[in-house]
């Protein structure tokens, strides 16, 4: 029976029922528990019904049901859920609870999905596809779902660039496939495309506004992220990166109200960071460094202050310098709340969920929180028995303190880290003392005045048409606006704010429009032979503006509007991109033997050059399922063995909206007259970027289900990259984005579940899941150089490969630092360079395990990372040997330098100028400050409870958990900075910067403690 | 019904694609931009635009390539430390404003190829025309003093295409070009002086000078800044610091101008964090140490200020709304320049040269110098240009065309022997970037 047809009947069976007088004989009243029989999990929705169809109930939220009966004993009824094999008992009794445990339909899974634009099996599915249900994401504390679903898909990597909520990740499925353009996958949302580039435009040294915790979590039904191009192909131009799918969480017909109350209160701490050294051994390595580097010993910068000399400042003796600590200044034991409230319910033609929630959430580092309440309503109403109208919205207001973190003088972190210990905080007269080029921690704490809020709204119209048996016609329309506001003030205090306080206010308004219109149609054939396919269409608009003003002079520290200051300046801008498309699909699938997919679009950018507006992306994928052939020799073994395989292409055209323009642009101004300047040379023929990829895999279920494989194998080929080639300099350009360069990435996906252990009382489940990915740039017509000299694309390396001196270690008769000579000229220069590793995990993932002990749920989950390098930015700055003099603080580690001839395993001896081999003792492009960044996290604990039926029925309720929940417990790893998980968000036009630890604060260690209510 | 629908989404779709056609709003497109004085004058403000950028790198890296000025992170002088990819220590100028100078010089190529087509006043086209030429010879000239020989390309880039096959010319050539446009705009500008904001005669004649003084015409030299001192149009400031805190004052010949809506960055690099900059370079020690002495620096001291804790700050360019100028070009250069010409003549003029310096030194509050002998007034005129225009991009050259670079920077570090060192490496992406550009020998 297919889904549809059980639904339909289901509905009809209810709607019946209702209409019917049932009182006329009452003989009794059916009631019992409905659960998987594995899990023992209760099936919320489970359908029993008479056989007769006459009478029928749904298991609630805790697989219970009651069923009146009016019939005489014994009767039979049917036991159905979707995707379960079906019972059918005989009831002799009414006083005996019904308790059924439902054997998971695995091999006649024919269960309708929908994948992407496709109606198709399960059993027809040719393509690698992962979905993570809400309930998998339930213990894992995150306010947005990319901290969410982090390890639990194979092949999607995510790492968090700093330990501060509702902030950028890094998101990458299956490797990285451009340059300059994106790559992050793509987003739908309930069918929605969903902007989510930052929208904040002053710079947060590193941190970034992620748009995607405008979502909220809970929610969230299910995650299905498309990884290979059978399944992405459908979304074309936009394809080469996956596409991850949210479905949010619906209301079903014909269901009883459903109240659900939750909440999490939790605290927050960084922990392990740095150890910097006291003043008197800072003032030691910098006169050491003076005496190594042959300078003026009279003019040392740590000698008595009597001994004056001008221009040479005198600091006071090594023994005399006090040591001060900031960093435990600007951290904080962090509160995490958050509150949800929901309400599911169903009547026969209408039914809907309402889901709104507070979330606050502090940051560890001062200064910094986020704060998020959303509501989402979404309804589902049928017009007509062929007519279903469907509407998804949500409205979110995020709003957040945001400070400077890291890169720059104004950051606190920075302030709070690399300022000298023995600097004092404040100056003899009180004021703050600045004597470097950060500002003043305290003052930073004491006058930081600035944040931003977002206000989006996204709306979703669909109206589907049942127009014929297997036939039906959908279109929609939807909206996403967001208005981003950011307001920072800086007064006279701060380093913004010189000499009269200075303000910047500046808003972002995003609105993407889109419509799409599908026509599907899915058969089943007498002869075994199931067909399925799509035809459709879509257009979306998307247009950005933004306006900014600045202020400067304020007549007082207390007036922080723009209105108040004496000069004023404005900018505003714009921009705008469209998308046209046609896309179409068809699943052949036989005797739920063997599967076809065939899949194209065609996509027209406004982003790419006129002579190639339209690019065609097909795609086609098979499976075929063994152990429905006759021939198959262990069908007790494998409930199911699939073999699968796709090629197909997706494309990449996330670049500028103009980029194949030649064009002027205004703003060169002089002198108060307005000036044009040429901005950059056209390229009409620029076009897509393009990634071949093609997939091989393999699904087991074994024993009864209880061990689960997925095994995937793909090759992703970008070619016409869009990048920007550079030109020579001579004609006042630097470069010129065009189609250029080639990448592949090539991988391997794993995840086993196993369920170790099932009694009635206690269970035990396993998830493990391993991904490898290999990263390599094939072709390029020269190199491409990061933000950051230590990070350059070359031909034949992976993206984010670090290049730097190879450091050998310091020579135990001089003191000074060795670095390997490529050339072999003597000389360490430029040449000498080498690629020493790159950011990318040789295999990442999770081992995650789940006991059930009767109401006790336990869920320990470890996150790993193994093979990636991690440029540690901030050790460079912290360990450089009295070469920043008085200027930088060091870490401790910095102490243990060569003292001695014979010295082995320490650090150069302090000394900033050249060796003889023209290279430096504390370089800062070396292999020395490349660490190991291979890590296991205990990522959470999580321990709930199940409140007894009987006693929580009798406060009203139908059903109370509670949880606490530990993350971060433990970090094992090699690495020395506070947490190899940082990444600062410095990719500027080339997205080349991977794996840098600069100035972040780490990921921190928590608890909370929640409750979950359903009435 | 299903008819009209189809009719309908046929045209719905006819309009979309239409709707793939997008504009931007800050933008136009690059052809045609040229077309009437009008917009040749919006044009030639963008290469005044350039010419900010690339006279601002041009400062900070020579001030720094020079003993003058080191990176306060690092507290040494670091003169040879021009490695190409940049190196330990964070230095913004690496590499120089190589690409920065190009783009100026694209701009006015561009104002030079279309101007001569367009109708209007000649009057007009004739001085906007002066301005492009000499725009372009600023840019070539820097370009010249820190790379030496460079590329000349004197079209606008329309294509990627352009100039390919171009390769460097020699630093004697490319100072040859400076000269022709230089003497092309001469003969275009009229004598007037509107504003020392914008190029005029009396900058032609300034730069030129100056141009000569690197080509060693002494004559020439000597005879173009005479032509702005006696015109009467410039006088030195009473004292140094209204050089730099007074806007397009009497000493100015050109200078580029800033405002708080358009400022220069300099406040950034110079000025220490509690005046709002993050304070990347500092003067060096032994600079404040002889600007300090009054024997020495005399009221030049001003230029430096102790920022409370006996660290010494740059005070030239120093205010905080970003508004400072950068001298290009003023009066107290030209009586140095006219006073080394006179000392290195067929037939040395040395009381003339004398007075010169004397002018500059009774402005700093110092006795008249009393030297008699051309050698050492050539070392006294060496230490007055240091002080006198320590922060003003002259130092390095100084040193490096008067062949002094092997013993005074060679005493910071011996590679400063080796005269390949003398001039800076290109970045080595441009390198990368461009079949036609060799880098510079040593790097």
């Amino acid at each position: 029976m297919s889904h549809k047809k059980l639904v339909s009947i289901l509905i009809l069976l209810a709607s019946v029922l209702r209409v019917l007088p049932l009182g006329a004989v009452e003989d009794g009243i059916l009631r019992g528990k409905i659960v998987d029989s594995k899990t023992g999990a209760p099936l919320v929705g489970a359908f029993v019904a008479l056989e007769d169809h006459s009478a029928g109930a749904a298991a609630d939220l805790d697989g219970e049901f009651s069923l009146r009966v009016a019939a005489n004993l014994p009767i039979r009824v049917e036991v159905i859920y979707m995707g379960y094999q079906t019972q059918i008992l005989t009831v002799r009794n009414f006083n005996e609870p019904l308790n059924v445990a439902l054997v998971e339909d695995g091999e006649l899974l024919n269960e309708v999905v929908i994948l992407g634009y496709a109606k198709t099996t399960k059993n027809a599915m040719t393509s690698a596809v992962n979905t993570v249900q809400s309930e998998t994401l339930e213990n894992i504390q995150s306010s947005d779902i990319n901290g969410k679903i982090q390890g639990a898909v194979p092949g999607l990597l995510i790492s968090s660039n700093a330990g501060i909520p509702g902030t950028s990740s890094m998101v990458r499925l299956r490797g990285a496939t451009s340059i300059s353009a994106a790559n992050t996958p793509i987003y739908i949302v309930d069918g929605v495309f969903v902007n989510v580039d930052n929208p904040g435009r002053t710079d947060l040294g590193g941190l970034a506004i992620d748009p995607i915790a405008d979502i909220n979590p809970e929610d969230i039904l299910s995650i299905t992220v498309l990884k290979d191009a059978s399944a992405t192909a459908a979304y074309g131009a936009r394809a080469a990166n996956g596409v991850i799918i949210i479905n949010t969480k619906r209301g079903s017909y014909n269901q009883r109200t459903q109240i659900n109350f939750k909440a999490q209160l939790g605290l927050s701490k960084a922990t392990n960071l740095w150890e910097l050294v006291t003043g008197p051994e800072h003032a030691e390595i910098v006169n050491e460094a003076w005496k190594n580097d042959g300078k003026d010993w009279a003019k040392r910068p740590f000698r008595p202050t009597s001994e004056v000399i001008s221009g040479s400042p005198a600091y006071g003796t090594p023994e005399e310098q006090i040591t001060v600590d900031r960093l435990s200044d600007v951290f904080r034991t962090a509160l995490q709340q958050t509150y949800n409230l929901s309400v599911t319910s169903g009547n026969e033609t209408t039914s809907f969920y309402i889901g709104g929630e507070y979330t606050n959430e502090d940051s560890t580092l001062k200064l910094i929180d986020f704060e998020r309440m959303s509501l989402r309503f979404n309804l589902d109403h049928q017009l007509r028995p062929s007519l279903k109208l469907s509407s998804s919205n949500a409205v979110v207001y995020t709003d957040r303190h945001l400070m400077r973190v890291g890169d720059g003088p104004a950051g606190l972190f920075q302030a709070a880290l690399h300022t000298p210990t023995f600097q004092p905080v404040y100056k003899e007269d009180g004021s703050y003392n600045k004597p470097v080029a950060f500002d003043n921690h305290q003052g930073i704490l004491d006058n930081w005045n600035g944040g931003s809020n977002n206000f989006r709204v996204t709306n979703s119209v669909a109206l589907t048409w049942d127009i014929a048996e297997g036939i039906s016609w959908k279109s929609s329309f939807n909206n996403d606006r967001s208005i981003y506001l950011e307001r920072f003030y800086y007064n006279t205090n701060l380093i913004y704010g010189q000499p009269n306080g200075a303000g910047v206010e500046g808003s972002n308004t995003s609105n993407v429009f889109s419509t799409e219109h599908l026509l599907n149609f899915y058969r089943s054939f007498p002869s075994a032979l199931t067909l399925s396919s799509f035809l459709g269409t879509s257009y979306q608009e998307t247009s950005i503006n933004s306006s900014y003003i600045n202020g400067k002079d304020y007549p007082s520290d207390q007036l922080t509007r723009i209105v108040s200051s004496a000069n004023q300046t404005g900018t505003s801008t714009g921009t705008s991109s469209s998308l046209l498309s046609f896309f179409g699909g068809a699943n052949l699938s036989y005797d739920s033997r063997y599967s076809l997919d065939v899949t194209l679009r065609a996509d027209g950018s406004s982003r790419v050059g006129k002579n190639n507006r339209f690019g065609y992306f097909p795609a086609v994928g098979g499976a075929w399922n063994l152990t429905n052939e006759k021939f198959f020799p262990w069908k007790q073994t494998f409930n199911s063995l699939k073999l699968k395989g796709s090629i197909g292409l997706g494309g990449n055209e996330n670049i500028g909206d103009f980029a194949s323009l030649a064009l002027w642009s205004g703003g060169s101004n002089y002198n108060g007259e307005a000036g044009l300047s040429p901005e950059q040379l056209g390229n009409p023929d620029l076009k897509w970027e393009t990634t071949r990829q093609w997939n091989i895999g393999l699904n087991a279920t074994l024993w009864h289900q209880r061990v689960d494989i997925e095994l995937n194998y793909y090759d992703k080929y970008t070619y016409d990259l869009l990048l920007a080639r550079t030109v020579p300099w001579k004609t006042g350009f630097k470069s010129i984005v065009d189609n250029s360069g080639e990448i592949s990435n090539k991988g391997v996906e794993f995840s086993l579940t196993t369920v170790n252990l099932e009694k009635k009382s206690f269970s035990w489940k396993t998830t493990f899941t391993l991904a490898h990915n290999a990263n390599k740039v094939e072709k390029l017509t020269t190199d491409v150089s990061g933000n950051y000299t230590p990070f350059k694309l070359f031909e034949g390396y992976p993206l984010y490969s670090m290049w730097v001196y190879k450091y050998l270690g310091v020579d135990p008769q001089t003191g000074d630092a060795m670095y390997e000579d490529l050339t072999g000229d003597g000389k360490i220069t430029v040449a000498d360079k080498q690629v020493v590793g790159n950011a990318w995990p040789i295999v990442e993932g999770l081992f995650r395990n789940t006991f059930a002990l009767g109401p006790v749920n336990i869920d320990i989950n470890l996150y790993y990372k193994y093979g990636n390098k991690v440029f540690n930015y901030t050790r460079m700055f912290l360990e450089s040997g009295g070469t920043r003099g008085v200027t930088r603080s060091m870490q401790k580690s910095s102490v243990n330098y060569w003292k001695n001839p014979g010295d082995t395993g320490v650090l150069p001896r302090p000394k900033s100028s050249a060796n003889a081999d023209g290279s430096f003792n504390y370089e800062g492009q070396s292999s020395r400050v490349v660490e190991d960044g291979s890590f296991i996290r205990l990522k959470n604990v999580t321990l709930s409870y199940v409140l007894p039926t009987r006693m929580v029925q009798k406060i009203g309720l139908q059903r109370a958990t509670v949880n606490v929940t530990g993350g971060n417990l433990f970090l094992l790893t090699r690495y020395t900075g506070p947490d190899p998980e940082v990444n600062v968000n410095r990719d500027g036009v080339n997205g080349l910067v991977q794996g840098m630890d600069f100035g972040m604060p780490p990921q921190p260690r928590s608890f909370t403690a929640g409750i979950n209510l359903t009435f | 019904m299903k008819m009209r629908y189809t009719l309908l989404l046929a045209a719905a779709a006819l309009t979309l694609s239409s709707c793939l056609d997008r504009v931007p709003v800050d933008s136009i497109p690059a052809d045609g931009v040229i077309t009437d004085l009008k917009s040749a004058q919006v044009a030639l403000t963008g290469a005044y635009d350039a010419a900010q950028s690339f006279e601002a790198l041009e400062i900070v890296t020579l001030n720094y390539a020079s003993d003058n000025v080191i990176l306060f992170s690092a507290q040494a002088i670091v003169v040879p430390q021009f490695k190409a990819a940049g190196t330990a220590g964070w230095d913004p100028t690496a590499g120089g404003g190589f690409d920065s100078y190009y783009a100026g010089i694209n701009q006015s190529n561009t104002v030079i190829k279309y101007l001569p087509d367009i109708s209007g006043d000649e009057t007009k086209k004739s001085d906007l025309l002066a301005q492009a030429y000499f725009l372009r010879a600023l840019a070539y000239f820097d370009l010249a003093r820190t790379y030496g020989g460079v590329q000349l390309v004197l079209d606008p880039s329309e294509s990627p295409d352009n100039g390919s096959g171009i390769k460097k010319s020699s630093y004697k050539d490319v100072l040859g070009q400076v000269k022709t446009d230089l003497t092309l705009a001469e003969g275009l500008f009229g004598n007037g002086l509107s504003t020392k904001a914008k190029a005029s005669l009396w900058a032609v004649y300034a730069l030129k000078a100056r141009v000569c003084l690197y080509l060693e015409q002494w004559d020439e030299a000597a005879q173009y800044a005479s032509r702005v001192i006696d015109s009467g149009k410039f006088s030195l400031m009473p004292e140094i610091k209204d050089v730099y805190t007074t806007a397009l004052n009497a000493e100015s010949i050109f200078e580029l101008v800033f405002s708080s809506a358009d400022r220069l960055p300099f406040f950034t690099y110079y000025l220490p964090s509690d005046k709002g900059g993050r304070l990347d370079y500092i003067p060096s020690q032994e600079l404040v140490g002889e600007l300090l002495d009054p024997a020495l620096g005399g009221k030049r001291a001003q230029l430096i200020r102790d920022k409370g804790d006996g660290v010494y700050v740059i005070e030239e360019y120093a205010k905080q709304d970003g508004s400072s100028s950068i001298p290009v070009l003023r009066l107290a250069e030209q009586y140095l320049i006219r006073a080394e010409a006179r000392l290195k003549a067929a037939t040395p003029d040395l009381a003339g040269a004398r007075a010169d310096i004397n002018v500059i030194r009774s402005r700093a509050g110092l006795p008249d110098t009393e030297l008699a002998d051309a050698a050492s007034l050539l070392r006294l005129l060496e230490s007055e240009r240091r002080y006198e225009l320590a922060f003003e991009a002259h130092r390095f050259n100084d040193i490096v065309r008067t062949g002094r670079a092997a013993e005074v920077f060679g005493a910071f570090d011996p590679i400063f022997k080796d005269s390949r060192y003398w001039v800076l490496p290109f970045p080595n992406n441009a390198i990368l970037a461009d079949d036609d550009l060799e880098q510079n020998d040593g790097y």
